[in-house]
């Protein structure tokens, strides 16, 4: 993203060191979005608006050619937000997935839409190398060979594939060079510097050990056919992580990492410090199986600690269908909690975190009751509205019919959710439902949150499986906004510091943030952070928390309504709750 | 909020009384998507249909009707269902109770929150009741009424049914924080149902909380998987049964063949197939209640037609190669556990039997492939170490297996074998001190064991010569 929201030429390079941006200039952007519609009866509230129409994200996903109840049908994709060519917008990747009994791969392949910086897409894969022609699931979006621009690791049911950003708009598929092209059922993944080495390593949740020949006739409500759960196969994959050797390369040290100890059917993944001790953790959910929280031995290997931490199973001890999972910190106390989807008759569920003890407060938050009726799979946590409290927007659609029907012409759709964050751990949904004007029913799956029109806040993609990807522009968000991009010292590659943890204050209130694109299901969101300020228009710092431990660096004071490029060794005011 | 209205209930159905005069005859509530039935189930729902045709006045065939979608999962139309029969018999408490499950499934809490408290007002004593209301409450995050609710269910319930309700209570007082006023209710459970997953929990929850953390991580570790189970109300009981669904029918055998109801099993299976002739899903389960009678020719039978007809399925594949191998057919049950674990390499349990039918056909690479591959699917396998020790040992790879004992070790504090293996290995390796760790690891086991003895006797012989 830009650090000038409204400049028609930006420029990158170490030059972009210095702020170029005039706060009057960023008032007349960020005045240009309408505020939220708030006329008709008490409670309906407008956030977004679908644009899908006039956005050119011109991408049907594809499920099947012919329905036959194979699970892969039902599992959907995720989608990438991805500033490709480093002009400060967010272009959009989106991945396709095609009948899973085709062999050589799906008929079309996966698309790159480039943003013109408005929010309106031009499909360039033609000879960007970005068509991966696999059973496209996922994607992780980072820089692993620090030159500057921003790679794709694609995850697929068959081989994975690492997609090299070549600087010029093209990529090279170097997934063989690499040593990355795992094959199975991949999931999410997650690009992080798992040994504070300072490159980025690379964790895959896989699903299940699935082929052909090892479907079965499931049925549903009704006794028709219907699609498995993966619990009837009883075969989770093992998750992976390749370490960064440099050079390009990765190895795979899963094994001696502990990841053979635990493992299940892995959906989500997301990575954060979750015990507080400088390094970077691993939160995997999934589904029919009791999730892991893999936390870092600091030495090559990592424990599940998920039992003892109650984040392996709700509060009832229930596995739950662990579809998508998020990091927040909703206590604004520093820990980072967690939020994951799951099957109709499971509610979403909350853990909140305490210095590392996980509590399921999801009836406290008001989701339980909410989500009960919906299968989540996408969802993604950001201050829509920007009034300061974390909003959640859940992405819906059945895996299996039900007696209930909300389009008798669609039985897996479902409407989307919106919940405003009341402050605390707590939310109330906005209606009408999912914040449009006309909820629309699909079967969504991943999601991804980022600014994609440059006006300051937070836009949402969804794929939905089986049909037209999505855009919903936000015009709900009336507090204030500010945003950071986080980097490399000056005189290296400009790259974003994935796992950086921001703390930032303004007044008496204080706001965490992880620098992170992966969460939410098998998509990769805007890296850089945002945080809604409510009525404050400044901040009075940023500190930096360093994922490799180097020592935490303070910056600001900051004007809200902008994006702010924070350079490593350039910080110098006082960390909060240190003496000079 | 839920609602709290109880006479709301009452009045309506007053009203609709005198309005409509004595409750006429109703027709019965067709399915919403006929074709979307499975043949048993379509067969079954007409059935009932018919009955209902025949007695539209009656309550009890529409509340049969009712049960029958229920069980199936047609919450709709067992909603109706029960609604009817309510309208025919408003003075049975059991159908205001079952549209209430009804509603609350359908996510309707408004309505069936006010038919459980209309269903608890005319069933005071019942501790189903309560402690369907305390989960509503819970769910709705009313945690005071919650517990109310759970303690009314405790000093309500049967005996059979107190260590559920004592379970609720004690995950209710968790979720509000007071970890030290659950440890009684769930010990209480506990004490009553050793096993009662929901209980072991919420007790490893009530411990971390208190800082009893060893404890804590036993007690979570077995309350992994819970579910949360209701307690039975008379008007649920037989709807396992009443599922008709492919799945629900392959399910429901799959647990009375599990309690040893194995004729039952039989006949719901062999009813099953009249409705899925020869469905490969079907006739494997059957045969697999065969294999559990170990009735080995009969399971014979089903499994060799069905492997000869070419199917993919991996189960059937690996019960034919355990029945070959019950009848000594070895070279037989190689082949069909090859062919099982070319479908499925990914397979633990495929790969133990292939490795075990190995062993016995002296093929000690064959065991040690499926062995080793059984240690990478499931590292925590004390079983597949063990196999890839005894692999190890016929092949005279002497490290290896070693190697592999000790992880069984590591996996199974007290098991004797393969200490005294791999002490043995080891004292012929000339690594003594290992020996020695390893007969004093089996000493602590079983002194009197005759091997164990005999390996400390050469050891001390071998120290002997040494000095």
């Amino acid at each position: 993203m830009s650090v000038n929201q409204c400049s028609t030429s930006p420029t990158p390079g170490p030059q972009v060191a210095t702020l170029l941006l005039a706060a009057a200039t960023l008032c007349a952007c960020s005045g240009d979005s309408p505020a939220r519609d708030t006329n008709g009866p008490t409670g309906h509230e407008i956030w977004f608006e679908d644009v899908t129409a006039e956005s050119g994200l011109g991408f049907e996903h594809v499920a099947y050619d012919e329905q036959s109840f194979r699970m892969p049908e039902c599992v959907g994709a995720g989608i990438a937000l991805i500033d490709y060519d480093g002009d400060g917008d967010l272009d959009v990747y989106c991945l396709q997935s095609g009948d899973p009994a085709a062999t050589g791969g799906a008929t079309s392949t996966n698309r790159l839409f480039r943003n013109d910086g408005s929010g309106r897409f031009e499909d360039v894969t033609e000879g960007s190398g970005a068509g991966d022609r696999g059973n496209g699931r996922g994607a992780a979006v980072g820089d692993y060979d620090q030159d500057g621009d921003l790679d794709l690791y694609v995850t697929n049911l068959g081989p994975n594939a690492l997609l090299q950003n070549n600087g010029d708009g093209t990529f090279s598929d170097v997934t063989t060079e690499a040593g990355v092209g795992h094959p199975g059922w991949g999931a999410s993944a997650a690009f992080f510097d798992a040994d504070q080495d300072g490159d980025l390593d690379l964790f895959i949740a896989n699903y299940v050990n699935w082929s052909l020949g090892a479907e079965l006739p499931c049925t549903g409500a009704g006794g028709g056919l219907d699609y498995c759960n993966p619990t009837n196969f009883d075969a989770p994959a093992q998750d992976v992580l390749f370490m960064n050797e440099g050079g390009g390369t990765f190895i795979d040290r899963s094994e001696a990492a502990g990841l053979s100890s635990a493992f299940g059917n892995g959906f989500g993944v997301v990575v954060d410090d979750f015990d507080g001790d400088g390094w970077q953790d691993v939160y995997v959910a999934n589904d029919g199986t009791a999730n892991q929280l893999w936390i870092n031995g600091q030495d090559g290997t990592f424990k599940d600690r998920s039992l003892l931490s109650g984040c392996a199973v709700n509060m009832n001890g229930a596995v739950e269908a662990g579809m998508g999972v998020a990091v927040l910190d909703l206590e604004n106390d520093g820990d980072p909690d967690l939020l994951m989807t799951h099957l109709r008759s499971e509610s979403n569920t909350l853990y909140v975190n305490r210095r590392g003890v996980f509590r399921d407060r999801t009836l406290n938050a008001g989701l339980h009751a909410a989500s009960l009726q919906f299968t989540g799979f996408g969802l993604g946590v950001a201050d829509f509205d920007q009034d300061g409290n974390l909003d959640l927007y859940v992405g819906n659609g059945r895996v299996q019919r039900w007696t209930m029907t909300f389009d008798p012409e669609k039985p897996y759709a479902e409407p989307n959710q919106l919940f405003r964050g009341l402050g605390g751990a707590k939310f109330e949904e906005v209606k009408p439902q999912g914040g449009v004007e006309e909820a629309y029913i699909g079967s969504t799956r991943g999601l991804a949150l980022g600014d994609l029109d440059g006006d300051g806040d937070i836009d949402i993609v969804l794929s939905e499986n089986g049909e037209r990807t999505r855009v919903l522009r936000n015009v709900g968000a009336e507090g204030n906004w500010i945003g950071f991009r986080v980097v490399t010292p000056e005189g290296q590659p400009l790259q974003d510091v994935i796992g950086a943890r921001l703390r930032v204050d303004f007044g008496d209130e204080v706001r965490w943030r992880t620098v992170t694109g992966a969460y939410g299901f098998c998509s990769a969101n805007q890296i850089h952070a945002h945080v809604g300020l409510g009525e404050a228009a400044t901040i009075d710092s940023v500190t930096v928390h360093w994922p490799d431990g180097g020592e935490p660096e303070a910056f600001g004071p900051f004007d809200a309504g902008a994006s702010h490029l924070l350079v490593r060794g350039q910080g110098g005011g006082q960390v909060p709750g240190t003496q000079k | 909020m839920i609602s709290t209205s109880r006479k709301r209930l009452p009045c309506l159905a007053l009203f609709l009384t005198l309005s409509c005069g004595q409750p006429g005859p109703i027709d019965p509530v067709q399915p919403q998507d006929e074709a979307s039935l499975g043949p048993l189930l379509k067969v079954t729902v007409d059935e009932y249909l018919t009955r209902v045709e025949a007695q539209p006045a009656s309550a009890a065939t529409h509340g049969r009707l009712g049960l029958l979608y229920e069980a199936n999962h047609l919450t709709s139309e067992a909603a109706r269902s029960y609604a009817n029969a309510l309208a025919l018999d408003p003075d049975d408490p059991t159908w205001n109770f079952r549209l209430a499950i009804a509603k609350i499934t359908m996510g309707d809490f408004e309505e069936g929150s006010a038919r459980l408290l209309t269903a608890l007002d005319e069933m005071p004593r019942s501790a189903a009741a309560h402690h369907r209301a305390g989960y509503l409450y819970m769910d709705q995050g009313e945690m005071e009424r919650a517990l109310t609710s759970f303690r009314s269910a405790v000093a309500l319930a049967p005996d059979g049914a107190a260590p559920l309700a004592e379970a609720s209570l004690g995950e209710a007082l968790v979720a509000v924080d007071r970890p030290a006023e659950a440890i009684e209710p769930l010990e209480n459970a506990l004490k009553a149902a050793p096993n009662l997953k929901p209980a072991l929990y919420a007790y490893g929850l009530a411990l971390r909380a208190l800082g009893r953390i060893d404890q804590a991580e036993i007690a979570l570790e077995a309350g992994l998987g819970a579910e949360r189970i209701m307690i039975p109300h008379a008007s649920g009981v037989g709807l396992q049964e009443l599922g008709m669904g492919y799945g629900q029918r392959n399910t429901y055998a799959t647990s009375l063949s599990g309690k040893g109801e194995t004729a039952r099993a039989i006949r719901v299976l062999e009813h099953l197939l009249e409705y899925y002739p020869d469905d490969e899903v079907v006739v494997n389960n059957l045969a697999g209640v065969y294999m559990q009678l170990e009735d080995w020719d009969q399971a014979k039978l089903l499994l060799a037609d069905l492997t000869a007809s070419g199917t993919d399925r991996f189960g059937a594949w690996l019960n034919l190669a355990i029945t070959q191998k019950s009848l000594g057919n070895i070279a037989e049950a190689r082949k069909a556990i090859d062919h099982a674990v070319v479908l499925l390499p990914g397979q633990a349990r495929g790969q133990i039997e292939r490795a075990e039918i190995c062993m016995i056909q002296r093929d000690a690479a064959g065991a040690l492939e499926s062995a080793t591959r059984v240690c990478e699917l499931e590292p925590e396998n004390p079983r597949a170490f063990l196999l890839a020790a005894e692999a190890n040992t016929r092949l005279g790879l002497d490290e290896a297996a070693c190697a592999a004992f000790e992880q069984v070790n590591r996996l199974n504090a007290s098991f004797l074998p393969s200490r005294v293996s791999a002490a043995a290995l080891y004292l012929s390796a000339g690594r003594l001190a290992d020996a020695e760790r390893l007969i004093l690891e089996a000493e602590e086991i079983d002194p009197s064991e005759a091997r164990v003895i005999q390996i400390r006797s050469r050891l001390q012989q071998v120290k002997r010569g040494v000095r």
